[in-house]
């Protein structure tokens, strides 16, 4: 019989090198880690947590505890959704990066990575699953570098903020543990309770430890940042729901929600303060996912299910706008070798499809009208206007921060080409626009990029086109019934009963 | 004979006590004031030797034994890292020396602009903590007077490295300090083997990812200003 804990967690490790020895192989790597995800998610999903089922030979008890050294690792109903999350956006990411170069480890670090969040979420007591984390961030940072010779802030800022929010909570446990022996000694579990909030302070990047945020999206490979803003903080927000579970005395000793509602604000307000004025398209997506998790720490702060429900919404939502934006983004940035506006300007007409998952995906962390963004900032948005005009007008200010940072970076992508001199492009267009007036170049302003041929009218690859197609298709289907997921966000919601 | 790890650690009691845990701070300190990283990494070798000493204070010789070999473990690495990018040299911006016997008379060779600075930093922290840790409110549970005081100073000397430099070698140095000053709080509380053992990996895996970063950020240096 094989429980389910083995399951996740042994088989990405076994896969991992695997797919390491196939990286010169980009498109069979690909598929081998997607499909394993993939199937790793199916199975998580589709089994149930009481009782064994046989699948072909095999017999798989997906709730059956495993002992690592004497400590139990084992599925529990919460723990469930957000593995089959993290590894269906993990399988997303993995077949988006077929053809874009995320680093020679993204295949088998991505895998190690997901082995590590997996045992954080499943390992007990949680001062093991605290180390655990702090190891998936040294992992992490091998991902962000992506083996490139270039700056190192990100993956040094990611690893140091991880790794400094250790202590608290290790401290934590030990007091816990020791108010067990002397249940009368109440400021144990007071101290217990400061300390767990300055771990998750830390963790979900409140100001002001945000800066690894903004720095992992403009430095990381645009699939790596997607899988670290989506599938790290998605994990941490899980880990800390369940510590809350687990001890709901915490919350009486330690206000929790208003430090989340207060840490979600300045993240709100630092990334709307900076937003729209930034001039590449990573650090821009940084500062959209540091403001979508600011969203959800308020609606968390609320300390209310529909509080929950909404944040848990927009926790699922926020991860389409994040693969498809960075899945645009990764194909313009391996064809332009950068991501600066000017660095794509005008790339839009060449490459319509990268750039409209980029804009969309982007106008979806932003919380854009017919977005999937916009069905979790809405939903926090009623729940506020009632109660708190000022946090409601301060969100929806950062959302359109982003937005404009996103336009901004639209208007370059159709912006005509810059440095192509007026002869130069005179010629091309009597080339290929044999219909041109006269073959004489058109003023800057109005002139308008050509197509090379009629028959390849766009430089995008047709497989990752198809994907780029299929990806928006789901996002705007998410957009526009968002229905699909709300009972599985209100099912997720019902386990937590610490209100 | 070889002496057993029990025997090495008897003869150097002397260092498990108060006197190890001040010269581990001096050390820490050295880590700060000191760019030549030549020096940071056996500051760091010592500081690991120390601090193991000390562990013996709440852990058994032999797990305090394999704390120092994680340790010297993690400087071995460094080590081979910063000498494969020639110790830090293309990081440092380079100096115009003056030829001949009046190089040595050279101020800035012999005290860099920012040693000042930093020097006076870290004595500051060090007031700071000093005067903390001598709180009776501030005492951590668990540990006497001399560990308390130093688990405090290197956690705080910790962060000022952090604080004071982009470099990865030196940032890895400083979370690694920051790092063990916790270890000697955190092992008088428990001394669970499975926990010690992932704290030994969680410091291996930071210094290989230091290492890593060091080289990624030498290489950059190599290749040209960064875009």
């Amino acid at each position: 019989m094989i429980p389910g804990a083995l399951l996740v967690l042994a088989v990405p490790l076994v896969v991992a090198p695997v797919v390491y020895l196939l990286r010169r192989l980009q498109s069979l790597a690909a598929l081998v880690a997607g499909l394993t995800t993939a199937i790793l998610g199916w199975l998580t999903y589709v089994l149930p947590l009481d009782q064994p089922m046989l699948l072909g030979r095999f017999v798989i008890d997906l709730g059956q505890p495993v002992s690592f050294f004497d400590r139990p690792l084992v599925i529990e109903a919460g723990d469930k959704p957000v593995l089959v999350f993290m590894f269906l956006v993990a399988t997303a990411l993995f077949w988006f990066a077929w053809r874009v170069d995320e680093g020679p480890v993204f295949f088998a670090m991505g895998l190690v990575l997901l082995s590590l969040f997996g045992g954080v979420l499943l390992m007990q007591p949680f001062q093991y699953a605290a180390l655990l984390l702090a190891l998936s961030a040294s992992v992490a940072a091998f991902l962000i570098q992506g083996g490139r010779a270039a700056r190192t802030q990100a993956a040094m800022r990611y690893m140091i903020v991880t790794v400094i929010a250790l202590p608290p909570i290790l401290v934590a446990g030990w007091e816990l543990d020791k108010f067990l022996d002397t249940p009368d000694q109440l400021s144990l579990v007071r101290i217990a309770a400061v300390l767990f909030a300055c771990t998750f302070f830390v963790l979900l990047s409140g100001v002001p430890f945000h800066g690894w945020v903004p720095a992992v999206g403009a430095d990381a490979p645009p699939l790596v940042s997607a899988l670290i803003l989506s599938t790290s903080q998605a994990v941490v927000v899980s880990w800390m729901l369940s510590l809350f579970n687990a001890r709901p005395d915490l919350l009486q000793y330690v206000d929790l929600f208003q430090l989340m509602g207060w840490a979600g604000l300045s993240m709100i307000a630092v990334g709307g303060l900076l937003a729209f004025s930034r001039a590449s398209f990573g650090r821009l997506l940084g500062y959209a996912a540091l403001i979508d998790m600011g969203v959800l720490l308020v609606a968390l702060g609320m300390g209310t299910l529909v509080g929950l429900e909404a944040a848990l919404m927009t926790l699922v939502l926020r991860a389409f706008g994040l693969v498809i934006s960075a899945a645009g983004l990764s194909v313009l940035r391996t064809r332009a070798g950068g991501d600066r506006f000017e660095q794509v300007r005008a790339l839009g007409w060449r490459m319509p499809f990268a750039t409209a998952a980029l804009i969309l995906g982007g106008l979806s962390l932003a919380g854009f009208p017919l977005t999937p963004g916009f069905v979790g900032r809405w939903a926090l948005l009623r729940l506020l206007a009632p109660r708190d005009t000022t946090v409601l007008v301060l969100i929806f200010l950062a959302g359109i921060s982003v937005a404009v940072g996103y336009l901004r970076g639209m208007a370059m992508l159709f912006a005509p080409p810059e440095d192509q001199p007026p002869a130069e492009a005179g010629e091309e267009a009597a080339e290929t626009t044999p219909a041109a007036p006269e073959n004489q170049p058109r003023p800057r302003g109005l002139r308008l990029p050509h197509l090379p041929r009629w028959d390849r009218p766009f430089d995008e690859p047709l497989l990752t086109t198809l994907m780029l197609v299929i990806g928006i298709v789901v996002l705007l289907a998410v957009a526009v019934a968002p229905q699909l997921i709300l009972p599985w966000v209100e099912r997720i919601a019902a386990l937590y009963t610490f209100f | 004979m070889i002496p057993t790890i029990d025997e090495v650690l008897r003869q150097l009691g002397y260092f498990s006590g108060a006197a190890g845990a001040w010269v581990a701070v001096v050390t820490a300190i050295v880590l700060i004031v000191v760019q030549d990283w030549r020096v940071s990494i056996a500051a760091l070798a010592v500081q690991y030797v120390l601090v193991g000493l000390l562990f013996t204070q709440v852990l058994t010789p032999n797990l305090a034994g394999v704390q120092i070999v994680v340790g010297l473990l993690v400087c071995l690495v460094l080590a081979l890292t910063a000498r494969h990018v020639a110790w830090g040299r293309r990081e440092a911006p380079p100096v115009a020396l003056p030829a001949g016997p009046a190089r040595y008379f050279n101020m800035q060779r012999w005290l860099p602009t920012g040693m000042p600075f930093r020097l006076v930093a870290a004595l500051m922290v060090l007031v700071v903590t000093y005067t903390i840790s001598r709180r009776p409110d501030y005492q951590l549970p668990e540990l006497n007077e001399f560990m308390n005081t130093a688990s405090y100073m290197l956690m705080a000397l910790g962060l000022l490295a952090l604080g004071l430099t982009e470099e990865p070698l030196k940032a890895g140095m400083g979370l690694l300090t920051f790092l063990m000053g916790f270890q000697l709080f955190y092992y008088a509380l428990e001394q669970a083997l499975v926990l010690i053992g992932l704290f030994g990996a969680v410091t291996l895996l930071l210094a290989l990812t230091t290492a890593y970063l060091t080289a990624a950020r030498a290489a950059q240096l190599q290749a040209g200003p960064p875009q």
